[in-house]
């Protein structure tokens, strides 16, 4: 989980120390703060396809599907 | 600085034949969750940012909102360009036609001129972040009901490749936040 950290590391290791790698999730949480999962992963779609799909990232890919009833001929 | 290149981020084809879609579309352009105002939201909260990261997402997201700008001010205009002010009026873009004919303007669809109030700064990172994780949240509805509203292939393309990058930019802001809540505790321990 944690080898793609390596590359942020690199980046600004020097800058702030010991806040890298950032957990998946934090380890300690605390009321009244908001957390979103930092990405881990790093599989990704061939570039062609992650136009298309307006993501590289299979992970974040969340493809709406239109409710019935939309579309204004099928109301 | 800035690099502009001469093509858009997506393409877009948007057929004639829904008109009406030209109104609508104007919420991503100049409405209060709109391109616009999250570029410039953007654009204007990286100085105060505490972190390069923070910093850094901001200007790349801020430069990526101005290019969906261009791309529903192209969707608008593939649209309009060629519209009789009979077509305009039918499309409910009468009053656009009476003040500046075919011309695009950086509105709402009520014809409501964008505003700096529609967005906030508060050098408060935390604040900020969490400002700007709900208006990707906003944009995303907004688009979806947008896409609830055509059957045309083209522009629901579109609309769909621009409600993805919604997703992706609140991910990228939570991240930033996950840094930033690191950061601070950090400064209080050392």
């Amino acid at each position: 989980m944690k080898e793609d950290n390596n590359a942020n590391n690199a980046g600004v290791g020097n800058v702030y120390p010991c806040i890298y790698p950032i957990p998946f999730m934090p380890q300690y949480v605390a009321l009244a703060n908001a957390y979103v999962p930092y990405q881990q992963h790093a599989k990704s779609f061939l570039l062609c396809e992650a136009l298309k799909k307006g993501t590289l990232f299979p992970e974040l890919y969340q493809p709406y599907e239109v409710k019935i009833g939309g579309g204004r001929h099928n109301e | 600085m800035w690099v502009y290149e001469k093509k858009l981020q997506y393409p877009v084809k948007v057929g004639k034949c829904d008109m009406r879609m030209a109104k609508y579309l104007y919420t991503q352009y100049g409405g209060p969750d709109g391109e616009l105002g999250a570029a410039i939201r953007y654009l204007n909260q990286r100085y105060t940012m505490p972190t390069n990261e923070a910093k850094g997402l901001l200007t790349d997201i801020g430069t990526e909102e101005l290019a969906h700008v261009e791309m529903i001010c192209t969707m608008i205009y593939q649209l309009t360009k060629d519209a009789t002010p009979q077509q305009m009026e039918e499309a409910g873009l009468g009053t656009n036609y009476a003040i500046r004919a075919n011309a695009l303007f950086p509105a709402d669809p009520n014809g409501v001129p964008w505003t700096a109030s529609y967005i906030q700064a508060h050098s408060d990172p935390v604040t900020d972040l969490t400002e700007n994780m709900a208006a990707e949240q906003k944009a995303r509805a907004a688009y979806e009901n947008l896409i609830s509203m055509t059957d045309d292939h083209g522009m629901r393309d579109a609309l769909k490749f621009l409600r993805e990058r919604e997703v992706v930019h609140f991910q990228r802001f939570g991240e930033a936040l996950r840094i930033v809540q690191e950061y601070q505790a950090a400064k209080k321990i050392f």
